[in-house]
This record gives structure tokens, sequence and C-alpha cells, in this order.
């Protein structure tokens, strides 16, 4: 519905923002390049710890998978912006930029929620992962939450990033904290006290027990383990909005930030 | 001594260790991955093993190996420096080679670091019972990298939509060299194709190092061979495409 | 009513090195309905900081500035809507977009209903003169294009000011006159424009009125013939020479060299200024001290002559 106009706000953003905007680069980056991520992860997995340890790192790693390609594309966005000087242009438009963002955020939430939905797909298919039709409903509702809960601390990472004038080590260095925190490929018990209480407020660390407790059946725990992940991402959210809004006084402050790289 | 030189200035000159993915591969990726292995052994309730931990380091290797010689004549090329390259007097080849031994020479710290890690912030037994022969497989294995290294430099100038997709040679590369999983347990297919590889060899090399088998020597061997091979087939390629980049003013070669 | 109403505006900033930096110094002017404003100055004069404080991009440290009567600090979200800018350069632009998709993108966020859209983008594009690529992906057009692809976006919600900071910057001479002559033609339309421009000779043309900021202060204020008439007791020629004495030349206390160009090995073209109120003869004379006077002529003073002379002491 979003996408039926070609005119439509969202559309418009899609072409003109979105790398992956060609079938060749689509299949390549939403297909192929989730495929060799699980692949390194069972890799290390079947050698290390063995084969029976699958099936808890891959559904890991597609949470974790889908929460860095929605960090990664809020990212980028942001920086094209800034790059093609058309930052300023929707700051100063009359549409407040609260509202714009949320136009702008429509595409990527809806690509990683086809990420994390083709991956459900291909672990199920290549990594053996098995679960019931009724699971793979109840992982689609997951990913939709996980999403949400993710919107906010990518809307803040994609603000924070703007402040950097490269990129890459601060992106590298985030992914990398989520990783070892979130219990992506071991669980958080494992790790030291003061390590568990910031995983415990980290956006993911929730939804990737979530969707483990759902892929194994067991439902007693999803309906708290939802709960929790959405109110750490209204919290995220919030945080989002109020940096936003602070970056936008400074830029008009000190006349940085906005302007072209 | 020539080609010694230029190493040594492409070290000092060119290693541009302010590039913030290059700082990510160096220091923090064998972290990172030392990380997830020392816990998913927790996890699991074993120990960690030498192999392991420097098959850690062996991917940092090659990541950087990469990352930085895939791209470094791409980048010369957009940086309009290439052309200077191709009118000097050292062959074209001398200077790729430099490069390529260089960059070696700077995947071999990431081996130590994570080597250094392992012991220091993990306490972990690396159990490196000849250090002598280990040195010697590290050689070998660095050999084979660099010239991995200059392959790719070679393809992603010549064919730059390669170059847009260097993410998806890490990983399968990764898996057909045996670094994680033997070489023997893959399809018949990928076998083939790991064994046209000479890290492969280098890799194996240095597993039979640490577990003290007697083919160490024969394995280094193959991998040093096979990279001479390549080396051989390199030389006559890059003056072809010096060649080319003369008569046509660009290397538009495919 | 002026349009817009500059009083004692001040900015400072901090630089990464923490020092301070003034880039307006307390500018005040008015500008009024359908003129077209000229800001000019060298770099770092204070022109574009000017611009975006009008534009709402920009919170001054001090003074005030209205546009349209509404203050611009205190309710910049209402100027918004009847304002709008051109940044020169090939910046600004969703490459991958066409035309016609860039200005429904821009109809959304200056909330144009949308059973207007497509009448008044098609009126945009045809008044720019884009009607021929309106369906091209915009990084196949050429700078000239984007520039008048710009005008139309800046058009999108009827403004009454249009800022212009450099907007040929950068155009070939075909495509800088088709960009001067739709901002004359929009101006008579009662549009008012601010513009910043480094060439003189657009300045001359297309401004009403012109400013001259140097480093963050007003210089000069008027039209470009009174400002041109401030600069009277210039006394600039131009003259064709054979040179024989340059040392000679150059230290002669009555004369001063501006501009000094070869035509051949020998013969060159000097403009000079005379420090005296002496007569054509007179200068003759004390030139041909130092070489052969081939030609020489009273230049006219062109606003270029102008602002070398405003601005000579700036750093």
């Amino acid at each position: 519905m979003l996408l039926q106009s070609r005119l439509s706000f969202t559309f418009l953003s899609f072409k003109a923002l979105y790398s992956y905007n060609s079938l060749k680069l689509f299949i390549f980056f939403r297909f192929l390049d989730p495929f060799i991520h699980y692949l390194f992860f069972a890799m290390i997995t079947t050698s290390i710890v063995g084969s029976e340890y699958l099936t808890y790192v891959i559904l890991g790693n597609i949470a974790f998978y889908t929460g860095r390609e929605l960090f990664q594309n809020f990212i980028s966005i942001f920086r094209y912006e800034r790059r093609f000087g058309t930052l300023s242009l929707n700051v100063a438009a009359p549409l407040p930029t609260f509202v714009i963002l949320i136009k702008k955020s429509v595409v990527p939430l809806l690509d990683s929620l086809f990420i994390f939905i083709i991956s459900v797909l291909m672990a199920y298919v290549m990594f053996d992962v098995s679960f019931s039709w009724q699971s793979f409903w109840l992982l689609c509702g997951a990913g939709v939450i996980m999403v949400f809960a993710l919107f906010g601390a990518a809307l803040l990472i994609a603000g924070i990033s703007l402040l950097f004038s490269n990129v890459n080590l601060f992106v590298n260095l985030l992914f990398a904290g989520f990783q070892l925190l979130c219990g992506v490929n071991f669980p958080v018990s494992l790790l030291p006290d003061f390590l568990q209480n910031i995983s415990n407020i980290l956006p993911l660390t929730h939804s990737v027990e979530l969707i483990r407790d759902i892929q194994a059946g067991q439902n007693e725990r999803i309906y708290h383990l939802a709960l929790a992940e959405l109110s750490i991402g209204a919290v995220y959210f919030i945080i989002a909005i109020l940096l936003i809004g602070l970056m936008e006084k400074y830029a008009k402050q000190t006349g940085r930030l906005f302007d072209n790289e | 001594m020539n080609i010694l030189s230029l190493i040594i200035k492409e070290f000092i000159y060119f290693t541009n260790l302010n590039n913030r993915i290059y700082q990510f591969i160096l220091f923090v990726q064998p972290l990172v991955l030392l990380t997830i292995i020392h816990f998913m052994s927790v996890m699991k309730g074993i120990e960690i093993t030498g192999p392991y931990i420097i098959a850690t380091a062996i991917v940092s290797m090659w990541s950087y190996v990469l990352y930085s010689s895939g791209s470094s004549l791409i980048w010369q090329k957009w940086n309009d420096s290439l052309n200077l390259l191709i009118a000097a007097p050292v062959s074209l080849f001398q200077i790729v080679l430099s490069k390529m031994l260089s960059n070696s020479l700077i995947a071999f710290i990431s081996l130590t670091l994570t080597l250094f890690y392992a012991k220091i912030i993990f306490s972990l037994n690396i159990g490196i019972a000849h250090l002598g022969t280990f040195i010697f497989t590290a050689i070998v294995l660095l050999v084979s990298l660099s010239v991995v290294g200059m392959f790719l430099a070679v393809v992603f100038t010549t064919v730059q939509e390669v170059y847009s997709f260097q993410n998806f040679i890490l990983t399968p590369v990764i898996l057909l060299s045996g670094i994680f999983i033997p070489v023997e347990s893959l399809p018949f297919t990928f076998r083939i194709i790991s064994y046209l590889l000479p890290m492969t060899w280098a890799v194996e090399s240095i597993y039979s190092g640490l577990n003290e088998t007697n083919d160490v020597f024969l394995l280094a061997g193959v991998s040093l061979g096979s990279s001479f091979i390549y080396l051989f087939i390199l030389f006559f390629g890059i003056r072809r495409m010096e060649k080319i980049m003369k008569q046509s003013g660009s290397l538009g070669v495919v | 009513m002026p349009v817009i109403e500059v009083d004692k505006l001040f900015k400072e900033y901090k630089t990464k090195n923490g020092e301070k930096k003034v880039a307006l110094n307390g500018v005040s002017f008015d500008v009024h309905e359908g003129e077209v404003f000229g800001l000019l100055g060298p770099n770092g004069a204070g022109k574009t900081t000017t611009i975006k404080i009008l534009s709402t991009l920009l919170l001054p440290t001090r003074g005030s500035a209205s546009v349209l009567g509404i203050d611009v600090i205190r309710n910049g979200e209402q100027v918004r809507s009847q304002i709008n800018f051109v940044y020169g350069g090939e910046k600004g632009v969703y490459g991958r977009l066409t035309a016609f998709e860039y200005l429904s993108y821009f109809c959304v966020l200056y909330r144009i209903p949308r059973k207007q859209q497509k009448l008044l983008i098609d009126e945009l594009i045809t008044m720019v003169g884009l009607e021929h690529a309106e369906g091209q992906q915009i990084y196949t057009y050429s700078k000239g294009m984007i520039q008048r692809l710009h005008i139309a976006r800046s058009l999108i919600n009827d403004p009454k000011v249009i800022f212009l900071d450099e907007p040929t910057i950068g155009l070939d001479p075909v495509g800088s006159k088709m960009l001067r002559e739709l901002i004359k033609s929009l101006s008579k339309k009662g549009i008012t424009f601010i513009l910043t421009t480094h060439y003189m000779s657009e300045a001359d043309e297309l401004c009403d009125r012109i400013v001259f900021l140097k480093n963050g202060s007003m210089s000069s204020i008027g039209t470009p013939k009174q400002i041109k008439e401030e600069c009277n007791d210039l006394n600039v020629f131009e003259a064709t020479i054979q040179l024989f004495d340059q040392s000679g030349l150059e230290n002669e206390e009555l004369i001063s060299v501006n501009d000094l160009q070869h035509i051949t090995e020998s013969y060159k073209t000097i403009k000079l200024e005379f420090k005296k109120n002496l007569d054509i003869s007179e200068l003759e004379n004390v030139l041909k001290k130092y070489c052969q006077v081939i030609k020489i002529q009273r230049k006219e003073i062109s606003l270029e002559d102008a602002y070398i002379y405003l601005m000579k002491d700036v750093e």
C-alpha cells in the first residue's frame, strides 16, 4: 500500500536513497550476504562446539544480522542526505523533521522485516533449524516486535553517526558490542555481572531470547520478553527524538552537522 | 635490492593505520573473535585449543590482506596515481609484489596480536611445541597470502564489478582453505577449489606443525610451490596489464 | 514595509581549535518587495552566514532579523513556508530521481495538496525549460540543468522571498545567462531575491541594490550605480605600453599599477590608478619615463573595480 503510488514519499525516499535498488544488488545483499554471515558462524560453531549448538547460534545471528542491517540502513540514509547536500533542504522545509524521519523510516523498517523473514526461512532450509508453522507465525511476530524495538536505537545511532567524519570504526565497534553483549553466540549469563546489566538494557538481547524460546516451543516467557523488548525500544526512541531535536538546535547555533561532507 | 627498498618504502609511506577499517581488522577483530570462541567453549564446557586460536588469527590476517591488498591498485587508479606507477622504470610487477609483501608483514602483526590477546587476556594455552616450525609455517602462509593478495589486486583493478563484492570473497575463502573445517569434510567440487588455493596447504602445514605430525614440510613445500606457480602466472598477467594500459591509456581490460 | 529587515546582526563561532571567530559584526539592512538584493564580499565575509540566518538554518548570536514581518529567530517555522533557497553547485539533489520525482518529493515536504502537485510540477518544469528532460534521472543532468531544477524546487511553495547563494558557480556562460534571465523575470513578478555571487558583472546586471560585506561588517550599501560613484575619486586608466624600466614604474609615487598583462614578449597592457587628480596627458608624461605608450584611455569604473578598491585591505 505504502509503495503503491510511484510518487508516494516513501517510494521516492526509497528510490533516492536506498543502495539496493537493482535486482542484482538486491539478490546479493538480501540473500547472499545474510547467507554468508550465517555460514561463517555456522562454520565456527560446528568446528568449536559442534553442530548441536547450530540452531542456537544461527537464531542469535538472525536477530543480530537483522538489527545490524537496520542500523546500517539508517546510518546510510542520514549520511547520504548529508553527502548529497539534501539534509539541510529537508530540515529547512516546513514539514517537521520528526514527521520527515518517520516517513523515511518506513522502507528500512520493512526491509529489515523482510531480511528477518528470509533469514528464518534460510535457517530452516539450509541450517536445519526446525520449527512448526505456528512457531513460524510467532517468529514473524517476534520479528515485527524486534524491528520496532530497534527503531529507536537505529535513529539514535544514525544521529550520533553524523558527529563522526569517518563512521567506520564507530559502526564496527558498535556492531561488535552488540554481537558480544546481546547473547548472539553465547548466553548473556556467561558474561561478568556488570556486562550483564548493560546487556539487559540493550535492545536486541530480549529479542534474541524471544526468538530462541519461540523456536524451541517454550511459550511461557514470550509475552514477558516481548514487552521488555518493546519497553526498552520505547526508551531508546524517546532518547533518539530528544537527541535529534538537540542536534537540530546545535546545528542551528553552529552551522555545522547538516552541512555537506 | 630494489624490491627490498620498495617494500620498506611501502611499509613506511603507504601503510595507512589511520584507516578506520584497518584499525578494526588489525586490533579489534581478533579480540572480538577470540571472545566469541572463548565464551562458546565456556558454554559447552570445553577448553579452547591452539588450532582455534591460530584459526582466529588467520581469519584476521586474511581479512586484512583482502581489504588492503585487494584494493591497493584500484585505489591508485582512482587517485590517478596508477599512471605514474606504470610510467616508472621499475616494473609494475615489482611494485605490486612489494605492496603485497608489505601488507603481509602487517598481517603478521595481527597474528602476533591474536596470540598476545589469547595469552594475556584469556590465559589460553596456545600450545606451540616448536616455535621455529611455527614461524616457518607462518611465513609460508604469508607468502601464500601475498600471492592471493596480488591476484585480487589485479582482478579488482581489471574487473571492477568484483571489487564491489569483495565481502562475498571473505567467508567462502575461509571455508575453502580449511581454517575452521577440514577440507576433507567439504563436498568434492569444493575440495578441488580448496586444493587450488595455496593458502589451504599453508594452513594445513601450520596445523600439522601444531599437531607435531610429519608432513609439515611437505605441505609447506606444496604451498610454496603453488605460490610460485601463481607468482609466475601473475608476472605475465601484470606485464600484459601494463602493456594494455600503455596501449589503450586505460585498464578497460574486461 | 520592507520584506526583510536585518538589525545589528552578530554571529560568533568557535572554530575547531577553540578560537572565537566573528562571522557577522553588526550587519543591518532592509530589502523591499521585488528587489534583487546582492550580498557581495570575499570568502568568509559573512554572506552565507547572513543567508543561513535569514533562511532559518542558523541562529544569530545577537541582533534581530525578520522576513515578511515574521521574526526568523523566534518563529522560524512560520517563515519557512514563505521562503525558499538555492545553493550553488551540484549538491542538493537525489541523483537517482527524475526531475518530476524530485519535485514531487519536495511537494510533500512543503505540504502541497496532492491534487495540485502534478499541475504545479508541470508548470515549474516548463518555466525552467526542463520539459525535455523531466523523465531523466538527475545524475544525467548538466550543472546548468541541476541549477534550473533547483530554481524550480525553490518555487514549489510560491515563495515571496528566495535566497540564492552563488547560484551560477561552475555554470557555463549560456547556463548562467539562462539563469539570470529566469531570476529577472521572476523578480518582475514580485518575488524578492537575496543573491550572493563572486561575479561582479552578474551582480551589476541583476541587483537593484548591493551591500558589500567585509570581515563580517558592512562596507557599503546602495545601487550598483551609487557604489560605483562612491569610487569616483578612483582614477583608473588602461594603457598599452612597451616597458623598458619595470622597477621604475613600480616605484613611481604618482601611480599604482593594479594589473599587468603580457600581450606579447615586449607589449603589455596595464591597468593603473592615478593617485592625484591629473588629466590623461599628464599621466602619459609620467609613464613615458618608464615605457613607450602605445595607447591610453580612462576606464569607466566597473563594479569589479569598486569591489577591488573597497576590499583592498581584506586579509
